[in-house]
């Protein structure tokens, strides 16, 4: 057995000698140390997503202040989200009701000079589901630089 | 040079499972009963590369954490202690050769019913269960442990690895599943961080979930080498819910049985195409490493 527990430290050694590094890391679309405030706006101010958008904002962006109100911000988030409702029948005759989003989003900043276009999308099985997961993506755009 | 140690333990560990030659009855009966046996790992095989690692390594990792304080000395010492006390049934089939011999058992008088049900078993099972008194006894005796086991034309086993990575801890379960030449291997590590990082709240960062598919070009009783290609997906909810990368990589696998059902076995692979941010090989300081992941782990189940 003692060949066995030297094989086994042998070959633990070794591999503890050998740990290599992995890194996750995100490089963010925005310097965040420029512009530190946002202010969002969904659809002209839908009152229900832009609420929902600036907290997903606050929850997950690299901005440090995040509010409605765009007098105050750096930059201005608009929102143009659209949701479509898909019916279709299948072979059986069953009718399947599908729901795609899709958001067009601009962030200029107080001169009005655009910083960032761009557009997300997203498929979910309900009208609000499709909504929030469609601005879910959006507010992933803006996700806090890490490097772990 | 981490892979080129890897490779030199790898290519003599199956040279010598080659020479061995476990089933021949060719090299048997000329007396040549030479079995691979735990020592030669732990010999030269292993402690020329392991020097040559603790040459290298050593000067160039003073930034490393001590190892009394990382918690793969801990998985280690818990895997030697486990194998020390628990796998100490396999013996090498050259002791078991070298036994001249035959062990002889008393056996109770079976009655005809039973006789015939052992008869239809070891039509089934193979002559080593035979009835007793049959002549094969003598022959059976001599025959190495791992023979007495049919051969499994699907194996299916279960493990735990442990990744060796530097500043995170990633371990977990993986099952695998094939047949002699191609297997797949489905892994699920948690990632966790030994300290706490500026950038998320929770120790937990995410996990690991990866498929490979392996061609196996040696397999026998004692070792399995596989090499593969597959996919890897990192998903990092300590970060975010909706945060991940993915990979495509290779990877190449030793399964050594030190026991009837278990084993242990290494894991190199490396990735081929990964998403940005995920760097295999980077430290968080920006420096560049080997692009390699070593794991190592114990698993269970069938055997060739």
């Amino acid at each position: 057995m003692n060949s066995r527990l030297r094989l086994f430290a042998i070959l633990g050694l070794a591999s503890l000698l050998g740990c290599e590094p992995i890194t996750y890391s995100h490089e963010s679309k925005i310097d965040f140390t420029r512009y530190r405030s946002v202010s969002a706006s969904v659809n002209g101010g839908n009152q229900n997503y832009t609420d929902y958008l600036v907290a997903e904002l606050r929850s997950v962006s690299g901005f440090e202040e995040v509010s409605v109100a765009p007098a105050s911000t750096d930059v201005r988030l608009e929102v143009v989200l659209d949701v479509e409702i898909v019916t279709s029948v299948d072979s059986d005759g069953n009718t399947q009701v599908d729901y795609h989003g899709s958001a067009e989003y601009v962030l200029t900043d107080r001169r009005g000079t655009v910083l960032l276009t761009g557009g997300e999308a997203d498929t979910s099985f309900s009208y609000t589901e499709t909504a929030e997961d469609t601005l879910d993506q959006v507010a992933e755009v803006f996700l806090a630089p890490y490097r772990i | 040079m981490v892979a080129s140690g890897t490779a030199v333990v790898a290519f003599r560990t199956a040279r010598k499972v080659a020479a061995s030659r476990f089933q021949s009855p060719r090299r048997a009966a000329a007396g040549n009963t030479y079995t691979l046996h735990p020592t030669d790992l732990g010999g030269r095989a292993c402690r020329v590369p392991a020097l040559f690692l603790l040459r290298w390594r050593l000067p160039m990792r003073r930034y490393h954490r001590p190892i009394t304080r990382d918690y793969t000395t801990v998985a280690i010492f818990a895997t030697v202690v486990f194998s020390h006390t628990h796998l100490a049934s396999a013996e090498p089939a050259a002791r078991l050769a070298e036994d001249p011999k035959p062990k002889s058992t008393t056996v109770a008088p079976l009655s005809p019913s039973t006789l015939l049900e052992t008869q239809g078993s070891a039509l089934d099972e193979g002559a080593h269960d035979a009835p007793p008194g049959s002549n094969n006894d003598a022959a059976n005796a001599r025959k190495p442990e791992f023979q007495e086991q049919a051969p499994q034309s699907l194996q299916l086993n279960l493990g735990l690895q442990w990744w060796f990575v530097r500043d995170k801890a990633i371990f977990g379960p993986i099952v695998r599943f094939g047949g002699r030449w191609v297997t797949a291997h489905f892994e699920f590590s948690p990632i966790r961080l030994y300290r706490k990082s500026e950038y998320i709240e929770s120790k937990w960062l995410g996990s690991i979930s990866s498929f490979y598919l392996t061609l196996s070009p040696l397999k026998n009783e004692r070792v399995e080498a596989h090499l593969g290609l597959g996919c890897e997906w990192h998903w990092l909810f300590g970060v975010n819910s909706e945060e991940s990368k993915g990979a495509m990589g290779a990877r190449a696998s030793l399964h050594w049985w030190v026991g009837r059902e278990w084993a242990v076995f290494g894991i190199v692979r490396t990735h081929l195409v990964a998403s940005n941010g995920l760097g295999l090989g980077e430290m968080t300081s920006g420096a560049r490493d080997l692009p390699m992941m070593i794991s190592l782990g114990v698993e269970i189940g069938g055997r060739k």
